[in-house]
């Protein structure tokens, strides 16, 4: 059986110029990057952005260092690519919101809201989709492409601390807009 | 006004607070512990609760992106830019 290279390795020979270790790695990542630009940049400039940070994965390889996760690495390279794009800068303010206002507009403390949760449940993609761009985006590293909170929260120049807060009001964000089938 | 009770020795609001840490597994074991007196009595957290862990697991189970795409135009357009320097 064929051993699969490792994105490490494909990034080894991409820094001395392979463009067949190069047209590997980004069928590797594509799709996700793709997903990722998708959810949060508007249609129009995804193409555009994806294939910029594919140019900037091929010229950055010789940056790359071994020991981290490649998939961080990527997304990092194309969150700077969108915030390059969009001209917003990267690692937003979070949401101010109080905690319990949060809570109450995703549906805390209303019992009677059960029974159709599982139903809402399969907009998922779609309310994710109508989110705003930073609070989408840290669902997406997260919970969609399962970085760990350090690698998410690095990639986003914030402490773990912020980041896991950023997710959990996020999260409900996410449960109002389903609660309100506001999508 | 937020529904904010005490049950199990914390309340309400401490419990939406960790409710993160909680689902993710990031919560200490004193706090797992008191939040579970307190989910056990607490019907309206114990719902909300339930929801929010729901939301995350299908997140994760169906939103994930897999497989590859080597014939991804962007991947040829990203090689012409590359070839020509």
């Amino acid at each position: 059986m064929a051993m699969r290279i490792t994105d490490q390795k494909l990034l080894q020979e991409i820094n001395q110029g392979s463009e067949a270790a190069f047209s590997a790695l980004a069928g590797r990542y594509v799709p996700l990057l793709r997903s990722y630009l998708s959810r949060t940049l508007p249609a129009l400039h995804v193409d555009d952005v994806l294939q910029e940070t594919l140019v900037a994965v091929f010229r950055g390889a010789g940056g790359f260092e071994g020991e981290d996760s490649a998939k961080a690495w990527i997304l990092g390279i194309a969150r700077r690519c969108s915030a390059r794009a969009m001209r917003r800068r990267v690692g937003e303010p979070a949401h101010t919101s109080p905690l319990p206002e949060l809570g109450m507009a995703a549906g805390w403390g209303n019992p009677e809201d059960q029974a159709s949760w599982k139903e809402r449940l399969l907009f998922v993609d779609k309310a994710l989709n109508s989110m705003s761009a930073p609070a989408a985006e840290v669902i997406i590293l997260r919970d969609v492409e399962g970085l760990s909170a350090p690698e998410a929260a690095a990639l986003l120049e914030i402490s773990v601390d912020a980041l896991k807060s950023r997710l959990h009001r996020a999260r409900l964000e996410l449960m109002e807009k389903l609660h309100k089938e506001d999508i | 006004m937020a529904h904010d009770r005490e049950v199990g020795g914390i309340r309400c609001l401490e419990v939406l607070e960790l409710l993160q840490a909680y689902v993710d597994g990031d919560a200490q074991d004193h706090e797992i512990s008191r939040i579970n007196m307190h989910l056990v009595g607490c019907d309206w957290c114990a719902k909300f609760g339930g929801k929010y862990s729901a939301l995350v697991q299908t997140i994760q189970n169906t939103l994930r992106t897999e497989g590859e795409s080597p014939l991804d135009p962007s991947v040829l357009a990203a090689l012409a830019i590359i070839r020509g320097g």
